[in-house]
Formats: C-alpha cells, structure tokens, sequence
C-alpha cells in the first residue's frame, strides 16, 4: 500500500495549516514532508507553529530533510537539527522526523536530539546501511526511534539489497524489526 | 518479515531538476529507463514493492522548484489513490 505524505513550501502558501488539514481530511494525506534548505526556512520560525500544531492536532508525523544534498542551491544552514529541538519542546505529541538524521553533517546531534525527545525521530534513508553504525555507534540503545527508508528510486541496487544490508548489521532481532516495521508503524498507525 | 519503506518518492521526469533526473539516470539505470512507465503506473510500483517484501511505502511529494523540483502533493494523492490504506490500523 502507497501512503501519501504531502509537502507545502511555507514561503509559497499563504495558509499552509489550512492547506494541509484538507489534504489529510479530504485527500487522505498520511503526513507532511519539508525541505528547510530547499525552501528556505528555519524550522523554529514562529509562522510555521500553526502547521506544526495541527499536524499534531491531526495525529500525523512531519518530515524534515536534515542533512546535505546533491542540489545547487541548497543551503544546509536551513537544516541544522538544533531547529528541530524547539519544536520538539512546543509540541510534545507532535512526531518530528528526521529524514537523512543529519547526513554529512550532523550525525551526533540527530543521535542526541532523538535520545532526548521522546517524539523525535531518525530516519536512516540516503545513508549507505554498512555504515550505520560507525555513523550511530550506539545505534541498539535507540532502536525504538530509527527507521528504515530506501529514497526511491534515488539509490544504488534494490530496496531489498538495503534492507538486507541492515539486517547483516550486529544489532538485536529486537532491533532490526523495530527499523524495518515496528517504528514506522507506530508513527504512522498509532 | 513484514517492512514498511518510509522514504520513497514519486518521480515524474517533467517534474525533476535537471539535476536530480541525471543523478537517477546514473544511480539507476535500470528504474531511469522505465521511468515514464513507472510515472503513470503505481501498479509497477506497488508490485516492486511486494517482490521487496515492503507491505507499505511513504511516497512524499515535494515542493522545492528552486533546488530539487516540483512534485505536487495532489499528484502523489493520486498516483497512491488505488493503493493506499484509508484503515486506522491495519491490524
């Protein structure tokens, strides 16, 4: 089954809170995706609060892509996980997560920020499975906040080559299955 | 083991940067020339996923025409129209 996740560019919408309460009720979006340095936004930037609360206020998580990029223009200043930490705090049921956990740049502070907030989370896609853990040594401790993405079809191989990377890796069964099921499950169903 | 992929991406050649559509073109070959297919079929996408053991995909639009490219929120509602589970739980 394919779930929708909508994205809004803040500095384009005029309502983006409203927008996105009518892709979810009336189109079945399943969560928000946002692009601080493609789209030029610090993610703690009071306008964006109205966004952020009724994604909690409707249950889905936001996607935030924390990390480099292969894209002219970009600029990583936008990205830096630390925006995330206000968000965290203003919205405790609200289920932030960080695609790419800090990719290049920022793997210890996606690591600790996702340690720390009960409702923050590390999604590992784009980073190549083998080394995972010398990116998050202590991995296992928080193996009920990473999950499992493949960036389709903007990877090497197959999806089913990655996840058998991570399943080679020296981690829990417990571990493993909380990746490649449990999490995301929780974050999107429950 | 059941798997959900939380990170994939509707791909439409028209909506990609430049940029972006090259680097796919060289990273994947083999999904590059059957782009267009995939674009207007989630049929082929859904069965990829079932031949990977993925019971289910986050397919995220994006909104970055300055960087990445345009691909419209409505445009992936309906390419994961036929799919998608409107269920709560699935259990």
């Amino acid at each position: 089954m394919l779930l929708p996740f909508a994205s809004l560019n803040p500095n384009a919408h005029p309502d983006p809170a409203g927008k996105f309460e009518v892709y979810v009720k009336e189109s079945e979006a399943k969560g928000l995706k946002l692009h601080p340095s493609y789209q030029f936004f610090y993610p703690n930037e009071p306008r964006l609060y109205p966004l952020y609360g009724k994604a909690q206020e409707l249950g889905v998580p936001v996607i935030f892509h924390i990390g480099s990029s292969i894209f002219k223009g970009t600029r990583l200043k936008y990205c830096d996980p630390i925006y995330l930490d206000d968000l965290a705090v203003d919205f405790p049921d609200l289920k932030i997560v960080m695609a790419h956990s800090g990719r290049g740049f920022w793997y210890d502070q996606c690591f600790s920020l996702s340690r720390l907030h009960k409702n923050v989370y590390m999604d590992v896609t784009g980073l190549p499975p083998l080394n995972l853990l010398s990116y998050f040594p202590d991995l296992e401790k928080n193996r009920e906040k990473v999950i499992f993405g493949s960036d389709w079809p903007t990877m090497p191989g197959s999806i089913g080559k990655n996840v058998e990377a991570i399943k080679s890796l020296p981690l829990s069964d417990r571990a493993i299955e909380a990746i490649l099921y449990r999490n995301a499950h929780r974050i999107l169903f429950e | 083991m059941e798997m959900i992929d939380f990170h994939t991406h509707y791909v439409n050649r028209e909506m990609l940067n430049p940029t972006w559509l090259n680097f796919l073109e060289a990273i994947n070959p083999q999904f590059y020339s059957k782009i267009d297919d995939y674009g207007k079929r989630p049929d082929l996408f859904a069965a990829y996923l079932k031949t990977q053991g993925v019971k289910y995909a986050v397919v995220l639009a994006e909104c970055a025409p300055a960087t990445s490219g345009n691909i419209p929120t409505e445009k992936v509602i309906e390419y994961c129209r036929d799919t998608r589970c409107s269920c709560r739980s699935p259990h």
